[in-house]
């Protein structure tokens, strides 16, 4: 019989995935087998079906127009066609200590490479922070704030419409506002154009339902990136460089089409289930994961308590132990699938306390039930009673 | 033999835009792979009755759908009988 396994690692990646998104995946894999762009007719299904999940997503996040979101494999792509296409010699960027390397790394390659300074918003040992802050770090060479929605190791909220409501208070040569939404996208609600948002990118595969190998970067009028990919988009095949037009300008080459396609029914899953619902039950279980864990003695969270100030991301520790002894021990007892380590955000660890041993982090998803989570709960007073803590 | 125009575009986004726009409005329409002669591009086109014109210029412009170019069929291929210029749409 094969064994019960309780998946609390949705930061990572979702799982399961909706059934309809399954089943969309293998359908357009099965039957959608044309290149889109290339219009031959069969291929026109193909161009259809990417053009319906396009749309999805521009309204998904408050679009008018479905030309300016660019297909990426994942948000660590549309992170570094955001950063690596934007930023230039002699540019500023403010960025914030909970960052993930997907944030990280293009920016150091940019000081590097570019001589871009890049200067870090330290947000409190419990991951929060207050606008100003980051407002007050612009300077006039300033062309780019990079701001993390949620933190992927304490869920923690950055206060994105104020900032950006802020930059955009500035007006004439303000920066650009690149908001990382890996752990928002598909929990928070989000309108790019009301927001003031500039560049947004987002994975598919985490709370928005897709399958993997799907992601999006929002482009906003006016934004000015270099491809970091160029070649055959299907159109102006006559010119020599790269068009200007979008989408293509940024989708060279054979897309993932399965995988956009059931993004697309993904997106259309989360509409008919209602983002508030999704918000509402999230803070819900994460209410009780955080009142279970809070009593346990030599437990120790990170983050704001309040679940209504994060996403569904909870990191402790199990003082005298290894994160890693604590997430094998969920798994052998009780089958609990969870992330433990740095979470591929040294930045944050550091700034919580927690460098370089990381945490044990729980992330539910839209799937868990009660009962799960109070499984992970009685699992962690297992382990401290075995350790003759209880 | 009734007369049939082309509607052309120059991506395969806006394409598919005016495309969703004409199906909406009830235009009869058939998207087809853009004829070599029109352009090398290897696109689609949007191929309309002609008495349909008037409505389908309308509803590009209304949608954005822009630039755009009209062809009539002729005997010797398509002819260009209408061009509605604004900055392509979605330019950086």
């Amino acid at each position: 019989m094969k064994k019960r396994t309780i998946y609390l690692n949705n930061a990572a990646t979702t799982w399961p995935k909706p059934g309809c998104v399954v089943d969309a995946l293998l359908r357009a894999t099965r039957e959608l087998a044309g290149t889109p762009g290339r219009a031959v007719t069969r291929d026109l299904e193909c161009e259809r079906a990417i053009f319906r999940a396009r749309e999805a997503a521009a309204r998904f996040i408050g679009a008018s127009d479905s030309s300016r979101v660019i297909f990426t494999p994942n948000a660590t792509a549309a992170l570094n066609l955001a950063i690596t296409g934007l930023l230039k010699k002699g540019d500023h960027v403010v960025t914030t200590s909970m960052d993930h390397n997907s944030v990280a790394r293009p920016l150091r390659r940019a000081e590097e490479e570019k001589g871009v300074e890049v200067q870090r918003f330290d947000l409190s040992p419990a991951g929060t922070m207050k606008a100003e802050g980051v407002v007050k770090m612009i300077t006039s060479h300033t062309r780019l704030v990079v701001l993390t929605e949620a933190s992927n190791v304490t869920g923690s909220i950055q206060p994105v419409g104020d900032i950006a409501g802020a930059v955009r208070a500035m007006g004439g040569d303000r920066p650009l506002i690149l908001v990382d939404a890996a752990q928002s996208a598909g929990v928070l609600p989000m309108n790019v154009e009301k927001d003031g948002v500039d560049l947004l990118a987002v994975p598919g595969h985490k709370s928005l339902y897709g399958p993997q190998g799907t992601g999006f970067l929002y482009i906003a009028p006016g934004v000015s990136l270099t491809p970091l990919l160029e070649g055959g988009t299907g159109g102006h095949s006559g010119q020599e460089r790269q068009p200007e037009s979008l989408p293509d300008r940024f989708e060279s080459g054979t897309p993932n089409t399965p995988g956009i396609v059931a993004l697309g029914e993904a997106l259309k899953f989360l509409a008919e289930r209602g983002l508030e619902e999704i918000r509402a039950e999230e803070i819900r279980l994460m209410d009780i994961l955080t009142d279970g864990i809070f009593g346990i003695r030599g437990v120790e969270l990170f983050g704001p308590r309040d679940p209504r100030e994060r996403v569904g991301v909870l990191s402790f520790n199990v003082e005298g132990m290894d994160p890693a002894e604590v997430g094998t021990f969920l798994e052998t007892t009780r089958g609990i699938i969870l992330r433990v380590g740095l979470h591929c955000s040294p930045h944050s660890h550091r700034t919580i306390g927690t460098f370089p041993e990381g945490t044990v982090r729980i992330s539910p998803g839209i799937f868990n039930t009660d009962e799960e989570i109070i499984e992970l709960i009685q699992g962690v007073k297992d382990l401290q009673r075995a350790r003759g803590i209880l | 033999m009734m007369e049939e125009l082309l509607a052309v575009f120059p991506t395969t986004h806006l394409t598919l835009t005016a495309e969703r726009v004409f199906k909406d409005a009830g235009l009869h329409q058939r998207t087809i792979m853009k004829p070599r002669r029109i352009s090398s591009d290897c696109g689609l086109a949007i191929r309309l009755d002609a008495s349909q014109l008037k409505k389908a210029r309308e509803l590009v412009q209304t949608a954005d759908c822009l630039p755009a170019t009209f062809y009539q069929s002729a005997s010797d291929g398509w002819r260009p009988i209408l061009h509605l210029e604004v900055p392509v749409r979605g330019d950086c």
